[in-house]
């Protein structure tokens, strides 16, 4: 890979930003002068970088209304790739992400003439660069040994480090479940549901493959989408067929989804699917009602009858947002307990392990709030009688799709017999029940009806 | 020179660090600086952590250190006598390893690097020597990353010098075959580069054959340093090799041997490989891309963004040779599902939105490099990627082009239905604005109007509705007037028909017009006058009602109960843009206005530019008041001053006070404490910025 330039830099709201590590390619710069011509545009130093990119990442005069460089609305960004304005010109393509006070940076050599610039997809160091960022942003602490032992076959690159200890092989697949409901006729509710499967094998020596088979039950939703890790050997074409964005069909393959593949050393992600479940694990329906200064609300949460009902936890959240703190609530539940948070800003609704016999649940009850402070919790989309539930749970050792891997869909081809894991869990993600009674954020949008 | 100690260094390296070019002058032309860290390289006091630390100043700013190839070549030698001291330890293999990297950067960039360059040739020949330690067999693993740093060399001095090594491809390739240890990678690639670049240039220059240079074992190709830039991938079209079909099955055993072992290596090295290969099979006609198919399915279902672009880039390379219909719609669909994958991190997505929009189809209609939407991708395909609330704000622009691009280009009531949803979208993110969803929440609803704006520009209907969303939005944020304005600009750049600015400009006038001047207006006036000021540049909005309205606020001025200096220059500039209005708004009422304000506005300058107006209407006809007033008008530099000549928009210019470039005035202190200066008072923030 052909990088100009690296950085790590620092940057916090108000505090502006620092440098924190920066590297540059000499070699690769002259090989850039050369591709690029009279395009070339010089690296600044550092300073002058970090200014430059501020303030194309909008960073800059957070306290000014507009600035018509930075706020101009021509100005679209669709990429995180960017072109800094330097004395010399326009410095691109500049990949950037921003996460958790830290901007990951780096520039790829272009080996052609940037005027005119050329498309992302024609750059051929600009995917190394993004794999590049992704993982610097994962591995950010994460050093690796370079310890490797002689055989003789070739060794994967990737699988660098010797494992001695008892051999063992874990297989993880955690489904996450979005739902977006409405109760309205006008709009569709929307769930989604979306897998990884994670594992960490511990084997002896560099050239152990291992198969895993992810299996469905007969009633199972069919795995879509499926990404491998790069680690995985090969492929039948029958895996990747199933797309979400195709219509569903009944002949879609349904499995067992072979992945056959040569383990790294650490934990990694086999693979990540989605999958369309016909129903929602529960369904809700919430209104809130402004009537003179208080709030009613109903809240009333079904769990579907072929969910696993055992919880580890399950609890709606209830939030209030533009509002003052919450001066006085009456209420009434039919199961499970409601507390206020400390902040006077939430009402959460525990609701435990388990729902009761009959899978239906309600809340009703009055909220009085005082005046707004600067403490409380603003939200722009969530004005008005505009408000959501936000489910949290998690079900151990179920998966909405009905996929899971067992002691006999794990193969391992290695000197010894490992002892073999596997688990499985279900667990909310943005998981929103809106008040019926107002406008709210619609979030898919089917053309056919 | 004695040794300085690590602290010393440390400190000296962050400095230099801190600001490379600012260092060494500071320090002056006869500095020892490089002498000193040369020097200090051999110190036994220096720990070899210290000792990295200087090199990577070298690594990294080798030109600015070494000037010429002379010190360039000294400095190697220096770095080489270094290198040949140190022993065989794992503990000095870093530094070893590093200093190998150095090595090649300080003679690359100093253009050292040559046949004639003794230090050159010590070079290659060392990293060459430490490469054919295959398997370690001679040093042992621990002297692995040394290895892998050599083998890294020799292909940056491969990827400087294309054809460097195009004498020696068997040896290469045997190397690469023999290697076993995971830097078999360094090999592999080594040798990839080395093929294409070779093969490239027998196709650039046509001397020798392919069975000649597949089995090269003899020198090194000196006469490459003079290639510098001229492999490139953009003439790669141009180039054509016909092989005798002996070279070719050669050839062939020779990818397809690469290619089987490509999944051993990581995924940007793969991607590397298998992008190398192609511009080969690309070049050389004779053999059919077909040899890259047992690798497709891996590479399609990949979730590694090197392999799948790496698809991609075979895609365009190769169009339907490599890949038949149903490949390239079901890599499509694949791509859609990538581009709203959820397990995927955002910015992943967005490259793929962007590779949509650049998709190399089998067969193109465009140009390429400009945004285009594949055939394929109908309505159907891309409703999933409808933007929604919660995305983040790139994520939602780039889906609202792209979903508008696919209303825009298909026809039928699906169509139909998503040019809906996405105004419904766009005035989704309006009620955000007007929830007080800050600085973010405004952008993202103006860069989201904007791009509605430029793609369904022609429909009155919705672009009416817009208008009253916006004005609404106005009524309730005044400070959104930059925005607005902004807008008005920016739309009617890039909107064919400016009929819609147009429009909103008049209905923006009718709101500002119609408000009751209530205290506290003072902070809105500025924003109402600003846009006034914008609005008086539009030539098919009738401007009575905005004369109207500045004749009420001077009769507001007149009883005392406004008198800013900075609304007087705000009302003023509107009155400029009045000036060459077409067509001329009533000139006498005109007149009696800025009469009033001459006279009667509490603020002297003020009433100074309302003279000087008032004289130009009076004396000028309109062609030569229009000439005078124009931005960059021909009389300027003749007949007047820049201030009322100047773009109105631009503060400063039109200003008749300009700050001066330097302090006219400094106060000190004496002695002992700091001077204090005292800048020139800055404009206050206003509003009304003229």
């Amino acid at each position: 890979m052909a990088l100009r330039g690296l950085w790590l830099l620092a940057y916090e709201h108000g505090a502006g930003g620092a440098v924190l590590f920066s590297r540059r390619y000499p070699t690769v710069e002259k090989r850039a002068k050369a591709f690029n011509g009279e395009s070339y545009v010089n690296i600044p130093e550092d300073s002058a970088f970090l200014k430059a990119l501020l303030f194309e990442l909008k960073l800059t005069d957070p306290d000014k209304n507009f600035v018509e460089y930075r706020d101009s609305c021509s100005r679209i960004n669709k990429t995180s790739v960017y072109a800094l304005p330097t004395g010399g010109g326009d410095l691109w393509p500049v990949l950037a992400f921003q996460k958790s006070g830290l901007i990951y940076v780096c520039l790829p050599l272009v080996e052609q003439s940037l005027k005119p610039r050329p498309p992302l997809i024609s750059i051929s160091g600009i995917s190394q660069a993004f794999a590049l960022l992704s993982g610097l942003l994962v591995f950010i602490n994460c050093s690796q040994k370079n310890k490797a032992e002689m055989n003789a076959k070739k060794q994967p690159v990737w699988r660098i480090s010797a494992y001695k200890g008892k051999p063992q092989v874990n297989v993880c697949i955690t489904e996450k479940v979005k739902s977006m409901q409405y109760d309205k006729r006008d709009v569709a509710d929307m769930w989604q549901v979306y897998g990884t499967v994670t594992c960490k094998c511990d084997l002896e020596g560099a050239a152990s493959n291992v198969t895993v088979s992810l299996n469905l039950p007969a009633n199972g939703s069919p795995l879509q989408d499926i990404l491998v890790h790069p680690c995985v050997t090969s492929l039948d074409s029958a895996v990747l067929t199933s797309c979400s964005v195709d219509v569903m069909d009944d002949s879609a393959f349904s499995g067992p989804y072979k992945l056959p593949f040569t383990p790294p050393p650490d934990l990694f992600n086999l693979c990540y699917y989605t999958s369309q479940v016909p129903v929602p694990p529960i369904l809700g329906f919430y209104q809130l009602k402004e009537e003179e200064l208080q709030l009613k609300l109903t809240l009333n949460l079904k769990l579907h009858e072929s969910v696993k009902n055992a919880f580890e936890y399950c609890e709606a959240r209830i939030p209030f947002f533009n509002r003052g703190p919450v001066t006085h609530l009456e209420y009434k539940v039919s199961y499970g307990q409601l507390d206020v948070s400390r902040e006077k800003s939430l009402l959460v609704w525990v609701i435990g392990q388990k729902f009761p016999k009959s899978l239906e649940i309600s809340l009703t009850g009055s909220v009085t709030f005082g005046s707004m402070s600067k403490e409380q919790p603003v939200d722009p989309i969530c004005t008005g009688s505009t408000a959501y539930v936000k489910l949290y749970f998690r079900i151990p050792d179920y998966t909405l799709t009905g996929c899971y891997a067992d002691q006999h869909s794990v193969q391992v081809f290695s000197s010894g017999k490992p002892k073999i894991s596997t688990s499985r869990e279900l667990i909310s993600s943005d998981y929103y029940i809106w008040n019926s009674k107002a406008p709210a954020p619609i979030v898919y949008r089917t053309l056919f009806f | 020179m004695s040794v300085r100690s690590g602290e010393s260094w440390a400190q000296l390296i962050t400095s230099f660090r801190a600001g490379p070019t600012a260092f060494l002058l500071a320090r002056g032309s006869d500095d020892t600086f490089l002498a000193e860290l040369l020097q200090d390289m051999s110190s036994e006091r220096l720990s070899e952590q210290t000792k990295v630390s200087m090199l990577t100043l070298l690594l990294e700013f080798p030109t600015l250190l070494c000037p010429d190839p002379e010190v360039g070549e000294r400095v190697a030698s220096s770095l080489l006598a270094n290198f040949a001291q140190l022993p065989h330890s794992p503990k000095l293999s870093w530094l070893r390893h590093h200093l190998l990297l150095v090595l090649g950067t300080v003679l690359i960039t100093t253009d050292a690097f040559g046949e004639g360059s003794q230090a050159s040739r010590d070079y290659l020949s060392l990293l060459l020597h430490l490469a054919s330690d295959l398997n370690d067999q001679r040093q042992g693993p621990g002297d692995r990353g040394v290895r892998a740093a050599a083998c890294e060399s020799l292909r940056e001095l491969e990827c400087c010098y294309p054809g460097l090594f195009s004498r020696r491809l068997d040896s290469l390739h045997s190397m690469q075959q023999q290697e076993l240890t995971p830097v078999h990678q360094g090999y592999t690639l080594l040798y990839s580069l080395a093929l294409r670049n070779a093969v490239l240039l027998l196709a650039c220059q046509g001397e020798g054959t392919l069975s000649d240079l597949l089995a090269g074992n003899e020198g090194l190709a000196w006469e490459a340093v003079g290639n510098a830039g001229t492999v490139s991938p953009a003439s790669i079209d141009r180039l054509l090799l016909l092989p005798t079909p002996t070279e070719t099955k050669e050839l062939k055993s020779v990818l397809s041997q690469l290619l089987d072992g490509s999944y051993l290596l990581t995924p940007p090295a793969q991607s590397q490989l298998l992008w190398h290969l192609a511009q080969v099979l690309c070049v050389i006609r004779t053999q059919s891309p077909a040899i890259f198919k047992a690798q497709l399915v891996r590479l399609f279902g990949t979730a590694h963004v090197a392999l799948l672009h790496a698809s991609l880039q075979l895609k365009g390379l190769f169009t339907d040779s490599l890949f038949t219909a149903e490949d390239e719609a079901f890599l499509l669909r694949r791509l859609v599902g990538m581009a709203q994958h959820p397990a995927l991190p955002s910015p992943l997505k967005l490259f793929y939105v962007d590779c949509l929009l650049h998709f190399p189809e089998n067969r193109p209609l465009g140009s390429g490099s400009e945004e285009g939407l594949p055939v394929l991708l109908t309505p159907r395909l891309a409703s999933s990627l409808f933007p929604s609330l919660f995305n983040d704000p790139g994520t939602m622009l780039a889906r609202l082009n792209l979903l508008s691009l696919v209303c825009l280009e298909n026809q039928g009531p699906e169509a139909e239905r998503g040019v809906g949803y996405i105004f419904e979208h766009v005035l989704a993110l309006a009620d955000t604005v007007a929830g007080k969803g800050g600085h973010e929440a405004t952008g993202l609803f103006f860069r989201a109007t904007y791009l509605f704006a430029r793609y369904f520009g022609s429909r009155p209907q919705l672009m009416a509705e817009l208008t009253d969303t916006l004005v609404g939005l106005y009524r309730q944020h005044c400070s959104l007037a930059p925005n607005l304005i902004n807008l008005l600009n920016e739309t009617q750049v890039v909107l064919d028909d400016p009929a819609w600015p147009t429009s909103l400009s008049k209905a923006l006038l009718e709101l500002i017009v119609g408000m009751p001047l209530l205290p506290p207006w003072e902070q809105e006036l500025g924003w109402h006058l600003k846009l006034l000021a914008r609005v008086a540049k539009e030539s098919g909005v009738p401007q009575g009602s905005t004369l109207e309205f500045l004749q009420r606020l001077v009769r507001l001025a007149g009883a005392g109960r406004l008198g800013d200096w900075h609304i007087g220059q705000a009302l003023l500039s509107v009155c400029r843009n009045l000036l060459h209005h077409q067509p001329p708004p009533d000139s006498s009422q005109l007149a009696e206005l800025l009469q009033v304000v001459s006279l009667s506005y509490p603020d002297v300058d003020v009433q100074d530019r309302a003279r000087f107006y008032y004289t130009l209407l009076l004396c000028l006809s309109g062609d030569k008041l229009g000439a005078v007033l124009a931005p960059g008008g021909r009389l300027k530099a003749r007949t007047l001053s820049s201030s009322i000549t100047a773009d109105s928009e631009n503060f400063a210019a039109a200003l008749t006070v300009h700050p001066a470039p330097q302090c006219l005035l400094q106060l000190q202190r004496e002695a002992p404490a700091k001077p204090i200066s005292v800048p020139m008072p800055a404009s206050q923030p206003c509003p009304a910025a003229f």
